[in-house]
């Protein structure tokens, strides 16, 4: 049986009197792609947010690798082990690239983590090369193309090879040619033991991507934790949840109603 | 299941109200133009400098371009003589000539600066007083246009356009972004530039989306705004801009400390200046030296 690498425990999260998470619980275990599944303002961004030790839950608890996240363990002794482990792709690239150049950008990671500058180069060469971005050395990240930032940002964070990568809507805002780069990318990161927690509504993405699921409702509790070929065809489901819609359209002069999304079936007509 | 569409009459019907013109562009508008053109600069690619054209000048790192800049205009701000002046515009002219640099673009962007600063040298032209002997008479003012006025502010015009001047070659010389890079080179401590670049980046951000909110204003806006309701729409972006800029700052802080930063910041150790470096830090420390004590 594989290790666990993160364990949720009863998470609660509130911004002042807005609930943002509800008494979520869940394990990933190492070497698993597990999705959080949710509509917009479900939660799913926080819930990386408090996974990453980023903020801290109102209530409930995190363990990464059997040890509580928060307090010192985190602040004092283990931090950089755990920042070298644990890389956070952010959903809006401008917030994560912050250097002046796309080499200082991925070169971030590795000096914070103490590397020599030999070490440093020899990552950072590599990292833009499997990312095809070396002709990128030299841009500003702010100017760069919506792909292109997302490459960035993932050069950024994939040069510190963490165990763990925490991807908030990766495919947000990209054309469906870097969609599919993207996807053969996470592939080859998965067949090479990563372990993965995506945030996403993007269902075509989940399904071709992760064994198991955890679906949050719009009241920011967790509906569902199983597999996701099972969650993906559970439709009563993914229309409460607002993953799918209801769709009207036209036959004629009569208009039609039924549920609609990559998973929705067509027999109502 | 089929359902039927309630859609209100007035929809359906075209408004014969005709909505009157928005007007021009207001100050606010132009101005925030004019801000969203200098973030453009700022953040601009390399095209259009010295630098993208290849040869001896774009050869020459940033560092040692601002290092070479710095000293000159210590030396400009330092001079008392004609000569100096003299002497630094035919090296601000070898500059221009050496790197190709475009006159006419050198010329449009100092010309505001110009009018700007002349402007601000008219009091000292003409020593305007509210009484006594002068060389005119306008209405209660009296203006005294001597030898000595002339000398003083024609000086300090010169001197001021010439190191306004020297600062547009720098930034035709090479991009904002290449100094603001080459500062790393200085004894300054990283966090320093870092934050500097982040803070820069973070300004040019919220102008555009001010610039933004004022283009969405106007897509909706059938008449022209009374004061009232600029003042409303004023508030409404200022409080917007302030939560987008908390928000922003919070997040990178999250995005430092994701990827390792615990308060020291460690960064590449710059490559070192190289000779043609040295040169240029050398020829524009002499120049400097002339320019005060020629």
């Amino acid at each position: 049986m594989s290790e666990e690498m993160f364990g949720i425990k009863g998470v609660s999260f509130r911004y002042g009197s807005q609930v943002a998470l509800k008494d979520v619980s869940f394990s990933l275990m190492r070497g698993e792609a597990l999705a959080v599944l949710g509509a917009s303002g479900a939660g799913k961004t926080t819930l990386l947010k408090v996974v990453s030790g980023l903020i801290a839950p109102s209530s409930g608890s995190v363990e990464f690798l059997g040890r509580p996240l928060a307090g010192h363990w985190l602040k004092r002794q283990q931090q950089g082990r755990f920042r070298a482990g644990v890389g956070f792709v952010f959903s809006e690239p401008d917030v994560q690239l912050f250097c002046p150049t796309v080499y200082d950008e991925v070169a971030f990671g590795p000096l914070q983590m103490d590397m020599s500058g030999g070490q440093v180069r020899e990552r950072v060469e590599e990292t833009m090369s499997l990312l095809q971005i070396e002709g990128l050395r030299k841009r500003v990240p702010q100017r760069l193309s919506s792909g292109e930032k997302k490459k960035v940002q993932l050069a950024a964070v994939l040069s510190v090879n963490p165990e763990v990568l925490l991807l908030d809507e990766p495919t947000f805002g990209l054309d469906p040619r870097t969609q599919v780069w993207l996807l053969e990318l996470l592939l080859r990161l998965k067949e090479a033991g990563k372990t993965f927690l995506l945030a996403t509504h993007d269902l075509s993405l989940v399904e071709d991507f992760s064994g198991r699921a955890i679906v949050l409702s719009e009241s920011h509790g967790m509906v569902a934790n199983g597999a996701t070929a099972e969650i993906l065809s559970n439709e009563k489901l993914l229309l409460q949840v607002n993953l799918i819609h209801e769709h009207a359209h036209r036959h004629g002069t009569v208009v039609h109603k039924h549920s609609h999304g990559p998973y929705s079936s067509h027999d109502e007509h | 299941m089929a359902e039927k569409l309630v859609v209100p009459a007035w929809l359906m019907a075209q408004d014969t109200a005709s909505p009157r013109p928005a007007g021009h562009g207001v100050f606010l508008e132009k101005t925030l133009l004019r801000l969203r053109g200098l973030g453009r600069w700022f953040f601009i690619d390399e095209s259009g400098t010295a630098r993208s054209r290849g040869g001896f000048l774009a050869s020459i790192d940033a560092a040692a371009c601002l290092g070479g800049g710095l000293l000159l205009l210590a030396g400009l701000s330092l001079t008392r003589r004609y000569e100096g002046l003299v002497l630094a515009f035919a090296f601000i002219s070898f500059i221009v000539a050496a790197g190709g640099l475009s006159i006419p673009l050198l010329f449009k962007r100092c010309l505001p600066l110009f009018v700007f600063t002349l402007i601000l040298t008219v009091p000292v032209f003409f020593q305007f007083s509210f009484g006594g002997a002068g060389s005119g008479v306008f209405g209660f003012i009296h203006i005294n246009l001597t030898a000595e006025s002339l000398g003083r502010g024609g000086f300090f015009l010169s001197r001021s356009m010439l190191m306004l001047t020297l600062v547009m070659v720098l930034g035709l010389v090479t991009t904002p972004m290449a100094l603001l890079g080459g500062l790393r080179k200085f004894p300054l401590p990283s966090i320093f530039t870092t934050m500097l670049f982040i803070s820069l980046a973070g300004i040019f951000k919220l102008i555009a989306l001010l610039d933004e909110a004022v283009s969405a204003r106007k897509a909706r806006t059938i008449s022209r705004c009374g004061i009232r309701e600029m003042e409303g729409w004023f508030a409404g972006t200022a409080g917007y801009l302030f939560h987008r800029a908390m928000r922003t700052s919070d997040e990178v802080a999250m995005a430092m400390a994701s990827r390792g930063f615990d308060g020291t910041l460690r960064v590449m150790k710059p490559r070192s200046l190289r000779g043609r470096d040295f040169l240029c830090i050398g020829v524009s420390a002499f120049v400097s030296f002339l320019i005060i004590f020629l």
